[in-house]
């Protein structure tokens, strides 16, 4: 009870002003803190066992201020305005819901006691987001929970005052509030400097974390991704792209209900196969999402243990994997054909149109393909795919492949719903393949043509005609 | 395409496209609930929007007619604010009063798409900045002592870099 004592506050003051959008609809739009300044009244001088308080409160009529009032000028600069005054605290919390840890802490923390309070609104802090920096990681882990604990902990024992007392971080009170943390999404995309003791940090802490993303973290070890598999059990989301130092160690994995549902290990260049096997069989059964990109070790052999795994599997990117085969495709789509809506396969060059045609007709519900730089795969592997996914299909990306007029025609007349397409290095497309798609598919949002040696300005012209928002990838010819 | 009459707060009458109206959810409630009629000629009165930004809407929701139904529950996960079109981007080249009036209105007209572009617009604004800057390009006051000032700082010590 180590803050109700020390205020006088009215209890109703502030019953949040924003519940609702439509409140705005009165003219009563919250007129923040500072209608607090303009009206006076001090409460006495606050009897608490800290140093230091900071109460906020937006009522008009009553208010209470520590001791030092004496700084608190009253704002003078009514010639200029304030908008941020105008807007109710739910609109700022939407600004501030933009912003990275990162931009809250060092910025928004530090303008003004309104600001203050809003950056530690509990909902915030749901999302994660600290941006790649030099800042000990583990170290603002550390400071952050802890704050993000304290604010959640005074929140809840008096919810109906709006006040936040700015306390000695090392109090000892604080140290022990030890509350799970709201947080759902945790995203630590190139942080180098985080370590298995952040890691373990988190596995202790974020008991209902949905969403990792470790991309890039280079210091972390099974160790700690061990931890996390074990004590966060809600984990639906890891992205561990480019985590060199994760080996999966196969012997060491945790055993544990699985709960997965998107798994990146793309640029994870010692996964192969017998790794990947073990890894599914133990947390492949939810798995929708699955990215592989440049995992050069990935070969037929997976194809397997993928298809008997992962039942679920919604969209694959293999990108870069160039042990791969139509024998992989065969698999995977005759399978899992009729779940797959996003199948990638770039760069794998050694895919034919056998395979493509296989994915055309058993993947109905297909609506992305990526076979750019898989030269063997030509029009008839494309018409397969128009035919089959048809009005589902939103974008494919066919660069550097075999493709004609032909190819295009038939997505024309199969495909009116293609939102991206991209021809890139397709020297065999004219601007008579180009019309077509533009004429026929009218919500085209990205065409890439670049290096299209056929294609000329007559092909711009015509698609900026006909597809209003489509954005125009090419070079200039 | 049938019309309707919007009224904004200075007495101006705008002719809107229904469906593009409808893009403010607030309006479509109106017309669906309140049963107004579609082809009633009198005006939605919008006290809480002046012309010269109910002009900006509407030609925002113009735009935008054809965009795809925004999720439902997109919790912005990645918490990107860098992910405005060049079009948006264009349009809300405008004074900060215009901007903040816009949000208003997106919230009060509830138009998701706008309202989260004009937030996100602010935000960037925000972003990178030092306590000091956002205060000055705010015109907000530093209301804190200098003690709290310090403490504040120091509680939030982690992200400063070394």
């Amino acid at each position: 009870m180590f803050i109700t004592s020390k205020h006088k506050l009215q209890k109703s003051t502030l019953a949040d002003h924003s519940k609702h959008h439509s409140r705005t609809r009165t003219t009563d739009i919250d007129l923040g803190y500072h209608t607090l300044l303009t009206s006076q009244s001090q409460s006495g001088s606050s009897v608490n066992s800290f140093n230091m308080t900071a109460s906020l409160c937006s009522t008009p009529t009553k208010t209470a201020c520590g001791s030092n009032t004496s700084t608190l000028t009253k704002y003078s600069c009514e010639t200029v305005i304030a908008y941020f005054d105008k807007l109710t605290d739910e609109l700022i919390i939407k600004i501030f819901n933009h912003l990275t840890a990162n931009d809250l802490c060092f910025s928004c923390a530090r303008v003004c006691r309104r600001w203050y309070y809003l950056t530690w609104t509990p909902s915030l802090w749901q999302t994660v987001v600290i941006k790649e920096t030099t800042v000990n990681v583990d170290f603002a882990l550390r400071s952050l929970f802890r704050l993000i604990s304290r604010e959640i902990y005074c929140r809840e024992m008096i919810p109906s005052i709006r006040e936040i007392s700015i306390k000695q971080s090392n109090n000892q009170q604080i140290h022990q509030i030890s509350l799970a943390l709201p947080i759902e999404c945790l995203n630590l995309n190139g942080c180098q400097n985080l370590t298995d003791k952040g890691l373990l940090l988190i596995a202790r802490k974020c008991t209902e974390l949905k969403h990792l993303y470790l991309r890039g973290c280079i210091n972390i070890t099974d160790l700690g991704l061990n931890e996390i598999l074990t004590n966060c059990a809600l984990v639906e989301t890891l992205d561990l792209t480019a985590a060199f130092n994760v080996k999966l160690n196969t012997t060491r994995l945790p055993q544990i209900p699985p709960n997965l549902h998107r798994l990146n290990l793309s640029l994870c260049h010692y996964v192969d196969d017998y790794t990947l096997k073990i890894f599914t069989k133990l947390y492949g059964a939810q798995i929708t999402h699955l990215y592989l990109r440049r995992c050069p070790l990935i070969s037929d052999h997976f194809a397997k243990c993928l298809v008997t795994y992962c039942p679920s599997l919604r969209e694959i990117s293999l990108n870069d994997c160039p042990q791969l085969t139509d024998y992989f495709c065969y698999e995977l789509s005759l399978k899992l054909g009729s779940h797959l809506r996003y199948i990638s396969l770039a760069k794998c060059e050694r895919i034919t149109d056998a395979a493509i045609k296989q994915i055309g007709k058993y993947c109905s519900k297909l609506r992305y393909l990526n076979i750019r730089g898989c030269r063997l795969v030509s029009d008839e592997g494309i018409a397969a795919i128009a035919r089959g996914a048809a009005a589902r299909l939103k974008a494919i990306d066919m660069g550097k492949c075999n493709v004609t007029d032909e190819g295009l025609k038939a997505l024309s007349d199969n495909c009116p719903n293609l939102r991206k397409i991209s021809v890139r290095e397709c020297t065999l497309v004219t601007d008579i393949g180009i019309s077509l798609v533009a004429y026929y598919c009218r919500n085209l949002v990205q065409m890439n043509m670049s290096n299209c040696v056929n294609v000329t300005i007559d092909a711009y012209r015509y698609v900026k005609r006909f597809c209003k928002k489509c954005v125009i990838e090419h070079s200039n010819q | 395409m049938p019309n309707i009459k919007l009224k904004s707060s200075d007495n101006e009458i705008f002719e809107v496209d229904v469906e593009i109206a409808k893009a403010s959810v607030t309006i479509k409630t109106m017309l669906e609930d309140l049963g107004m009629d579609e082809d009633d000629d009198e005006a939605v009165p919008l006290p809480n929007v002046n012309s010269t930004i109910l002009k900006k809407v509407i030609q925002w929701a113009t735009y935008h007619k054809d965009d795809p139904p925004p999720p439902e529950d997109d919790e912005n996960k990645e918490k990107r604010a860098d992910d405005i079109s060049s079009w948006d981007a264009d349009f809300l080249k405008v004074d900060q009063g215009t901007l903040f009036e816009l949000i208003l209105a997106a919230n009060y007209l509830d138009i998701k798409g706008l309202l989260d572009v004009t937030c996100k617009t602010v935000a960037n604004m925000v972003k990178g900045k030092t306590p000091e800057e956002i205060r000055k390009t705010f015109n907000i006051k530093n209301d804190f002592t200098p003690a709290e000032e310090e403490q504040v700082r120091k509680e939030n010590e982690w992200c400063e870099e070394k």
